[in-house]
Parts: C-alpha cells; sequence; structure tokens
C-alpha cells in the first residue's frame, strides 16, 4: 500500500476560529475513511484540505509524496473530487451539469454524451439528461452530483454529509451508490450515518473541536459507539433562539440554531429519570413507559419509550430504589444544551 | 382637482399613437437613442470594471465598492450641473462640444447609470462567487475557467442591471434638462417635454406623453423578462 495523502501538523484558522487543530494523518491509496464528529468539529473543513480547495493556515499536506502548494493543488483538485453537502448546480439542465467537468477537461463531445449517460445509469437516473437541474427532487440532486464527480473518475472522492439532507429511502439509495463506487477508488466520507460507516469504511477518525480523537476501525471506535444510542433525525425550525426538532413522536429543544434537517444525540448519563412530572429548568420532559432493562456493570440502561424510544443510564441503586422496571410509568427530563446536533 | 387631465391624457395617448404623430414619435425615438447609447456606454465602462471589483482582491476594493453604492442615490440636478461646467464653452471638456446635444445627454446619463449597474453585476457576481467558485473548482477549473462560469451564472443579475439601468436612464429629467436643454428637434425627449407641457398647463398632453413613456417602460421590460424567463 502507498501513502496517498500526508497530512503533518494541519491546523486551519478562519480569523479566530480555529476549524481544524494539528491533525496528523495519513491516508492510503484506496482506503475507505470515515470522518464523524459533531456538526461543526471541522469535518468539512478537512474534507476541503483533501481537496485542494482549502490550503492549512499551519502545517503541510502531501499528496502521493509531493507537498501541496499554490501551483500543485489544481493538479490535485482534477484528481480528487469533493461533492458538498448540499448540492449546487449550474445553471440549465442535468447534462450541461454533469458534463462540466469533462468540458474542461476537453474530452471530445460525443465521448462527452457516451460518460455522461453513463455516469446517469450509475446513480439510477438514466435519461435525466434534459430535466432542468434546480427542479430536481433532493435525492436526485444528491445523486446528480454524485454523478457530475464519478463522470470525471477521479481517483479520490471526497463526500461531504452524503445523506444528512435526506429522507430515508433517499438515504438508502445514495449509500448504495457509494458503496458500489468505493472499490477501487480512495473515499473519504464524512457523515454520522453510523450504518453507512461501518458498511463502507475500514477506518474512521472522530473529530472533536478541531482534533483528531480518535482513529480506528469503526465497530473499536468508543465515540461512535456511544454515538449509537439516542440518535435522531428530523426536522428542526428555530422559535425564540431554540431549536425545536420534531423527530416524528415527540419535538426536541435543543440550544443551538439550527433549522432544516437535523440529526441530534442525547448521552444515554444526560438524561434524568423521575416518576413524577418536574419542576425543572430542563427544556425537555416527555412522559413514557419503561420498554426495556439492561444491566452494565454498575450500570443500568433502561430503554424508555415516549414515542421514541430513548436509552437512559442510571445507577443500580436509583434504579432499585425507585422501583423502575418494565412496564412503569416514568418521565425523562434533559437540557436542551445538552442535546447535540451531529 | 378632478380627474379630467388624467382621462383626458390616456385618450390623447391612444390618439396620439393611433395617429402616429410625427413629433411625439420623433422624441420618443430620441428618448430611446439617448437612454441606449447611454447603457451601452456605462456597460462598457461597467461591466469589466464590475468583474474586477467583485473578483479581484486589490488595496481600495472596498471604498470603490461604497463609493459606486453611495453614487446610486445621487440626485441627478446634482450630477447635471457638475457636467454642465465640465461640458460649457468654457469648462475643462468644453472642446468635446458635447453640450445640448443627444450624445452630451448621453454621456451624463451613462455617469448617472454607472454606479447603477456596478453595483447590481458586482453583487449578483459576488452572490454566484461564494456559491459556486467551490463547486466549479473541485470539478477542475482553473482561475479562468471559474471567472468564465461566475460571470455566465450571474446572467441573469447582469441583464437585471443593464434593464435596470436603461429604465433609469430613460425616464430621468435632470440630466436631460441641464445638458440638453429641451430644444426643440434636437434635444427635446419625452421627460423634458413632460415638464414643458406640465409648466404650460398643458396636463393632457403631459399625460399623454407620460403613458407613452410608461408603455415603453413596461413592454421593453416585459420583452426582457420573457427572454430572462427561460434562462433560469
Amino acid at each position: 500500500m502507498t501513502v496517498l495523502y500526508d497530512l503533518d501538523r494541519v491546523s486551519k484558522h478562519y480569523g479566530y476560529v480555529r476549524a481544524l487543530h494539528d491533525v496528523s494523518i495519513a491516508i492510503e491509496e484506496g482506503e475507505n475513511l470515515g470522518v464523524v464528529g459533531q456538526s461543526g468539529a471541522g469535518k468539512t473543513t478537512l474534507l476541503r484540505i483533501l481537496s485542494g480547495l482549502e490550503e492549512p493556515t499551519v502545517g503541510s499536506v502531501s499528496f502521493r509524496g509531493g507537498r501541496l502548494d499554490a501551483s500543485t493543488r489544481l493538479s490535485l483538485r482534477r484528481c480528487a473530487t469533493m461533492i458538498f453537502q448540499s448540492p449546487l448546480f449550474l445553471r440549465g439542465d442535468v447534462f450541461t451539469n454533469v458534463a462540466y467537468g469533462l468540458r474542461l477537461r476537453k474530452t471530445p463531445d460525443d465521448e462527452v454524451k457516451a460518460l455522461v449517460a453513463e455516469a446517469l445509469d450509475r446513480v439510477r437516473l438514466g435519461g435525466y439528461e434534459d430535466r432542468p437541474a434546480r427542479r430536481l427532487s433532493g435525492g436526485e440532486q444528491q445523486r446528480v452530483a454524485l454523478a457530475r464527480a464519478l463522470v470525471l473518475d477521479p481517483e479520490v472522492l471526497l463526500i461531504d454529509e452524503p445523506t444528512s439532507n435526506l429522507d430515508a429511502a433517499n438515504a438508502k439509495v445514495i449509500s448504495a451508490i457509494i458503496e458500489d463506487e468505493r472499490r477501487g477508488r480512495t473515499v473519504v466520507v464524512s457523515t454520522h450515518d453510523l450504518d453507512l460507516i461501518k458498511r463502507l469504511t475500514d477506518r474512521t477518525v472522530f473529530i472533536e473541536g478541531g482534533r483528531v480523537t480518535e482513529d480506528g476501525a469503526p465497530g473499536e471506535l468508543v465515540s461512535i459507539t456511544r454515538l449509537s444510542e439516542n440518535v435522531f433525525t428530523g426536522v428542526s425550525r428555530v422559535v425564540e433562539g431554540v431549536a425545536q426538532v420534531d423527530v416524528g413522536n415527540v419535538v426536541v429543544r435543543a440550544a443551538v440554531d439550527r433549522t432544516g434537517r437535523a440529526t441530534i444525540h442525547v448521552k444515554p448519563e444526560d438524561i434524568i429519570v423521575s416518576l413524577d412530572r418536574i419542576e425543572t429548568s430542563a427544556r425537555n420532559q416527555f412522559m413514557g413507559t419503561v420498554v426495556g432493562v439492561e444491566s452494565l456493570n454498575n450500570l443500568v440502561l433502561l430503554r424508555i419509550d415516549v414515542g421514541e424510544t430513548f436509552t437512559v443510564q442510571v445507577t443500580n441503586r436509583s434504579f432499585r430504589e425507585m422501583g423502575l422496571n418494565v412496564g412503569r410509568r416514568v418521565y425523562i427530563s434533559f437540557k436542551a444544551s445538552s442535546v447535540i446536533v451531529l | 382637482m378632478s380627474w379630467r387631465p388624467i382621462v383626458e391624457g390616456l385618450g390623447e395617448a391612444v390618439r396620439l399613437i393611433v395617429a402616429g404623430d410625427r413629433v411625439v414619435l420623433e422624441i420618443t425615438l430620441r428618448s430611446l437613442q439617448t437612454a441606449s447609447y447611454a447603457t451601452l456606454l456605462a456597460a462598457v465602462v461597467g461591466l469589466p470594471l464590475s468583474v474586477f471589483i467583485s473578483m479581484r482582491e486589490f488595496p481600495g476594493r472596498r471604498a470603490l465598492r461604497f463609493f459606486f453604492n453611495a453614487m446610486v442615490g445621487v440626485p441627478t440636478v446634482t450630477l447635471g450641473l457638475l457636467l454642465f461646467t465640465l461640458f460649457s464653452r468654457s469648462g475643462p471638456l468644453g472642446g468635446l462640444q458635447l453640450l445640448y446635444t443627444v450624445p452630451g445627454m448621453a454621456v451624463g446619463q451613462a455617469a448617472l447609470i454607472l454606479p447603477i449597474m456596478v453595483s447590481f453585476v458586482v453583487s449578483a457576481i459576488e452572490s454566484k462567487e461564494t456559491e459556486l467558485r467551490d463547486l466549479v473548482r473541485t470539478l477542475g477549473a482553473t482561475e479562468m475557467d471559474t471567472s468564465i462560469a461566475i460571470v455566465r451564472e450571474a446572467f441573469s443579475g447582469v441583464s437585471l442591471a443593464l434593464v435596470s439601468s436603461f429604465n433609469r436612464a430613460f425616464a430621468e429629467l435632470g440630466i436631460a434638462t441641464m445638458l440638453g436643454a429641451n430644444i426643440s428637434g434636437v434635444t427635446r425627449v419625452l421627460t423634458t417635454a413632460i415638464a414643458l407641457e406640465t409648466s404650460k398647463g398643458e396636463l393632457g398632453l403631459s399625460f399623454a406623453l407620460s403613458f407613452i413613456l410608461l408603455i415603453v417602460v413596461l413592454g421593453l421590460n416585459y420583452v426582457i423578462n420573457r427572454l430572462r424567463g427561460g434562462g433560469t
């Protein structure tokens, strides 16, 4: 295996904001790397640096052993293509958009036609050439954005949160396409879709506050295992400075400024269980029923159905003293600031 | 005060148009001619300038942007007065003999609409730039390719800038009065004719000319809008 990317102590600052801090990772040719972390942790910045769109403030990035600078960054961009979280389109139809990169590379016309048709087939949108790109549905737009990158047959695909703006059905199609296309290619994908990470990647890095805090097989990462509980996706709207995320059967209040689709996470240890409704400053309080009990050393994990099922961690002692058990009616409370947006 | 002048004016406008009144036709065409020259002149200077301001970093860029934004609101008589002084026989540009000519009025209107054009085009390009710059670059665009793609994407904003500028030139009075002086058969345009007829108390004819002015503006905007509609 040859090393494709080598990041040496890379930091990226935007004004006073440190988006990445002292990141050193190597990515091998053909590797499928996952990038996980909270929203704002620096995932997108890392991808932008790998794509050659951004240069680090401090540190160096090497690609195939050559240190990147202003003059070599264009050649990197010609073989590493980034797919953005929200797809953008040039004016015109799907064909114009998918053909754009080929035109820049001066590919002959008849070849462009065939390649575009093939790329659209690969994203299951055969025959969409004449559709106006900006009027497609969200899922179709994301697939055209994929086709626009795939048509260039790039060595490296950098995919930023491909499924986070999509509903489950569309997310599944996108994941399947990525799974097909990753073979023989270096793929770096940032996502909080843990299924996608586990199926797709051999290695995942966890980013927190601009630093890589964990690096390993996705199944072994503590941060990821932790993230598999209490993860909900829904639509958020901001009311009086507090996001109200409608995740289906409950509306969770989160102390963030986010509208649109959002995936949220609440740590099991941040949730309080009570037998009665309590007067509290916690902005989230729901009534529900205990539907599962799981013992874990001197802790107990409760599954509580409040419309959605939350996992709540309590001590053995609380569990006994409160007389909790399956079927018991309880309240759960947690602060809006304990809700993490992924 | 009654509605009569407006109603009469409407009737008079229809009559003048149907009859193809020679004088009305002449001043309408002169208005169109002057505003077209002005728009063309402002575009030749303004479009490259806008591309430069919006896509290049240079010292004084912000000050230049501020200047053009502020100049959008300049009073036409003030600008007219300034240009009148410059163009008058003894003025610094008197040798060009632009005073009381159609080209003179066109140059004045061009100066008036240049800030509108630059402000509109700069913001159109900048909004597209932040949006699409990364997209075209990751698909392999060079700096040159990127500039071309962004100006092309800003087409809708650019055409809006051209139309707005033309409308402003077509409908302004101050510069046409100061630099043209409303000389019958030479520099009389729709707006100066309206001002003259109003001061003579001929409200019916004033309204008739106003309606013609409105019809031209609305008709032109309709056509441009149809053309633009295909692009979005």
